[in-house]
């Protein structure tokens, strides 16, 4: 399954904070059994940082998943992935059209004149 | 550890390094008891460059004295990506930064021995052919760190010259320790030193010293050689050289129409003239009215020696 591409805002998040995504997904039929994931990774195959799967109610029109994922601790620019079940078949599968980014910093000397 | 004055600012400058480069940074540096209680705070934006970069931040120092941590937060588009405790530093007990600046302005015999100056008349103090010296000096001090604090000195007064062991320098300084109010800042303008001799007494050579309160360490010294030769009883004639100041505290110096000045609603008149300090009216009230021509003041019952005695002394 090739993966589509989503927008997505706000690139630039905190190391180890933890942030609340929300897609807006449309499920077809309605009424079903629906698990969702957002991870984080250089590629869908090594994620580094989830939000484990979150279950919703297809309603066959668009409605709003909240994903709660803490940042990795380390500097990086991180490809954005969304997995969506119904069932246990993984029918759509997502790119964020920009990766996160995960400042990083360090305080080497300080010198007071 | 780092040791600085109450309310001293300082600059810290930060090694930081930020990823990715050109993005909106921050850094705060504070200090306090924990880092949740900040007491002082420097904050400053900069754009990371992806390496190594030094960021200055002004800081102002806490006023209490004690030691504070000191933390430094790192923040790159406005969330926080580091957090780093330095160093504790120590903020010192106020220190009393006695800077006096004295300056010795005039030095005057008002009157001479008996033999030598007996056309003034009457004599300024008593009839004894008192001699009388008068050293005008400022003491513009900083004190209590900011300057124009009157700081309390102490001074010595020594004298050459075959003066006999009855005559003694008699300190007469107005020196305050009250700071700036109005009355203190006045007379804590000038000092005076008054030397009296008695008959066939006199003095060639004045030296006054001016000491620190507390370390008694030697700030300033200076000799003054008066010339008794040159008095007139013109020196009567003294020009004011700062404003009259009219006692008690409600009294009020105006220009009356006969362009004399008149203290109204207090009892006395206090200059600062050439000659020193002086008074009028102290205790005669018809003193008061004093002719003025400009910047001239004439009275001819100006006592000069007046001042409060020194709340310290060697």
């Amino acid at each position: 399954m090739d993966r589509q591409l989503v927008s997505m805002k706000d690139p630039v998040l905190a190391p180890g904070v933890a942030y609340t995504a929300t897609a807006t997904v449309t499920m077809f039929p309605a009424g079903q059994s629906c698990e969702a994931e957002l991870f984080l990774g250089e590629s869908d195959s090594s994620p580094v940082a989830t939000s484990g799967r979150v279950s919703f109610q297809s309603n066959g029109s668009p409605q709003q998943v909240q994903f709660q994922v803490t940042m990795p601790s380390q500097y990086g620019e991180y490809h954005v992935y969304l997995d969506v079940f119904m069932g246990s078949i993984r029918v759509l599968a997502f790119l964020g059209t920009e990766d996160v980014i995960v400042p990083g910093g360090s305080v080497d000397s300080i010198t007071w004149t | 550890m780092p040791t600085f004055q109450p309310g001293e600012g300082k600059i810290a400058a930060v090694a930081v390094t930020v990823v990715p480069s050109g993005m909106a940074s921050q850094i705060e540096v504070f200090l306090g008891p924990d880092e949740n209680t900040k007491v002082a705070s420097g904050i400053v934006d900069f754009v990371s460059n992806g390496e190594s970069q030094e960021v200055v931040v002004g800081i102002t120092m806490p006023t209490a004295p004690g030691t504070y941590n000191v933390y430094l937060d790192l923040y790159g588009e406005g969330s926080v990506i580091a957090k780093y405790q330095a160093e504790s530093v120590t903020i010192q007990e106020m220190v009393q930064n006695l800077v006096p600046y004295v300056s010795f302005a005039a030095c005057h015999w008002l009157c001479y021995h008996e033999d030598r100056c007996h056309s003034l008349d009457p004599p300024i103090f008593g009839a004894m052919g008192l001699q009388q010296l008068l050293i005008s000096f400022e003491n513009y001090s900083y004190w209590n760190g900011e300057w124009g604090n009157w700081a309390p000195i102490k001074y010595r007064l020594t004298y050459d010259g075959p003066v006999s062991p009855s005559s003694y320098p008699i300190p007469a300084m107005g020196f305050s320790y009250s700071g700036n109010a109005a009355a203190a800042s006045f007379f804590g303008y000038s000092g005076m030193v008054r030397v009296e001799c008695f008959p066939g007494e006199h003095t060639t050579k004045v030296t006054l010293e001016i000491f620190h309160p507390e370390s008694g360490e030697l700030l300033k010294t200076q000799s003054f050689y008066p010339d008794i030769a040159s008095r007139t009883p013109s020196d009567r004639v003294v020009t004011v050289l700062d404003d009259p100041y009219c006692g008690c505290d409600e009294g009020t110096i105006f220009v009356a129409d006969d362009n004399l000045y008149e203290c109204q609603g207090g009892d006395y008149v206090v200059v600062f003239t050439n000659l020193g300090l002086g008074v009028c009216g102290w205790d005669n009230p018809d003193e008061l009215k004093i002719g003025n021509d400009g910047r001239r003041y004439q009275c001819t019952q100006m006592h000069y020696g007046w001042a409060w005695y020194p709340q310290f002394s060697l």
